[in-house]
């Protein structure tokens, strides 16, 4: 494995606001990295700093293994050159057409304008290429946005709230088009509010809350940390709570030998429990 | 071409196929043309009326087109994505002022056509041309980097408007011969003053001082430009 992104006690102060308070966490690349927290967490802050638009305050941030306080010219043109971001807002030209759009950053990026309908297939659009972008749905125009931060393969793809206000096929489709994008081998760090957003995509989540990470590890050792000790059994003869124990095992055999199991469940908590059990607070 | 050049051509195709589809920004640059008519004049009359239609050309179009392209591009949250490409600052500048430039100098030209405006010598008028050109685009991306909207580009863009084109007249009015000599130091009264030497038999060497001035006014600007550009240009 190999660090992609290495953030050691980032701290981002706006005034007497702190937005970021001593935040460390690494990045292995190839993986899907899900910020999760409500609005006003310091999400979109990390995305400004890790992408270069945005100085901390202190601490360090090392994408590709430079620090981005203290990148010049050269190594930040680098840094914008192997980068791809996706934003909440539409942030196309909206009097052009889908192609005209691509076609100037290809151009700014320096690839050939072909490239242009190769990503427009990859998020299903390549049949509206000729369509004016005012006239596009919302989770049309995200598509779209997508595509053209796809333009370049960028290593990393910063990903901010992607799907917010989308509906569930459009956030599908965009789901889709991720995951296969980190299959070919792209990094990305996924900013979101969305529970079930971050377990069907993330390899590794962190609770952003008040500007600190509260918890930080894969879902599925999430889960099983914070679940609670009893397993929920359906029998023909009702749901009961078992402890897990000698007796609840003993339990579970008689009605399983008996025919009268129905269905069983481990008690794992969603992310969404655990966010509220490790922060008090709610996402939103 | 060059990686450079090939994005500052990018972004200039790019702006020329949005400005042609953008019906306010067309009639804003047609503004000062309109004008030209109402200050047709076969009389004689003062520099200051006879320069009024290029330097409401220049103002106008040059200063509220760029700023109205600048601020749309921050409403709209696409500025930014073009500082995050591997597009270099000054690039997008070029880009985005060469199809401002291009009509200005038109919105010029026509003005002067229409208006009627006494010949004047080429290379001289180039001269005091161009640095107001530099000047009004840089103010104009000034404005529009202020600007939260394209709407909001009048409301702070028109104060430096009165002033430049109304100030001699607000000069008159207030009789104070400290604020007459600052007006006079007004790039659209360098204009007028260096056109009226210009129209009265002077040469290029009798205009350097107002070219001069034209040309700081130009510097301070783009330096203007450039500091709040730096701070402004992820804004949105």
């Amino acid at each position: 494995m190999e660090p992609i992104i290495e953030v050691q006690a980032l701290t981002k102060a706006f005034g007497n606001k702190q937005a970021l308070r001593q935040i460390d966490f690494t990045i292995q690349r190839g993986e899907i990295y899900g910020f999760l927290g409500p609005s006003g967490s310091g999400k979109t802050t990390t995305v400004k700093i890790l992408s270069g638009q945005m100085l901390p305050t202190t601490g360090t941030a090392r994408v590709f293994g430079v620090d981005i306080a203290k990148m010049n010219e050269v190594e930040r043109h680098r840094h914008l050159s192997r980068i791809g971001i996706l934003t909440d807002n539409s942030t196309l030209y909206d009097r052009l057409s889908i192609q005209d759009n691509l076609e100037l950053f290809c151009k700014l990026y320096n690839v050939p304008s072909s490239r242009a309908k190769e990503v427009l297939e990859q998020v299903n659009l390549a049949n509206e290429r000729q369509t004016t972008v005012k006239t596009l749905s919302k989770g049309m125009k995200q598509r779209v946005t997508l595509a053209r931060a796809l333009l370049h393969n960028p290593d990393i793809l910063f990903l901010d709230e992607p799907t917010s206000a989308l509906d569930p096929t459009n956030t599908r489709h965009i789901h889709d088009a991720l995951k296969a994008l980190n299959r070919a081998g792209t990094t990305i760090f996924l900013t979101t509010h969305d529970m079930e957003e971050a377990e069907s995509l993330c390899h590794q989540v962190a609770f952003l809350h008040q500007g600190h990470i509260a918890a930080m590890d894969t879902p599925q050792r999430l889960r099983l940390k914070y679940a609670d000790s009893t397993i929920t059994v359906t029998t023909t003869e009702g749901t009961y709570s078992v402890q897990r124990d000698d007796e609840g095992a003993r339990r579970i055999y008689d009605w399983m030998t008996t025919g009268k199991m129905v269905a069983i469940h481990s008690n794992e908590p969603t992310l969404s429990d655990i966010f509220i059990k490790v922060t008090g607070g709610i996402l939103k | 071409m060059t990686l450079a050049m090939k994005r500052v051509s990018a972004i200039i195709q790019k702006e020329w196929k949005d400005s042609s589809k953008n019906p306010v920004l067309l009639l804003t640059a047609a503004i000062p043309v309109i004008f030209a008519f109402l200050f047709r004049s076969e009389q004689s009359v003062g520099a200051s009326v006879l320069t009024m239609p290029m330097n409401m050309a220049l103002s106008i179009t040059g200063a509220f087109v760029q700023a109205m392209m600048v601020a749309e591009e921050k409403e709209k949250h696409t500025l930014r994505v073009l500082m995050l490409s591997p597009a270099k600052p000054i690039e997008v500048l070029l880009g985005k002022s060469a199809i401002s430039a291009i009509m200005t100098v038109s919105a010029v030209i026509l003005s002067i056509l229409i208006a009627n405006t006494p010949s004047i010598n080429l290379v001289s008028f180039l001269l005091l041309l161009i640095p107001n050109i530099v000047m009004y685009l840089a103010l104009g991306t000034l404005i529009g980097l202020m600007s939260r909207t394209s709407m909001e580009t009048s409301f702070l863009g028109m104060p430096l408007l009165l002033i430049f084109l109304m100030g001699p007249m607000f000069g008159a009015l207030l009789n104070s011969e400290a604020v007459n000599v600052a007006i006079g130091y007004l790039p659209t009264e360098q204009m007028a003053a260096a056109c009226d030497i210009l129209w009265n038999g002077g040469s290029l060497t009798d205009i350097w001082s107002h070219i001069g001035v034209t040309c700081i006014w130009a510097v301070a600007s783009v330096l203007l430009c450039i500091i709040v550009y730096r701070a402004k240009r992820y804004d949105a």
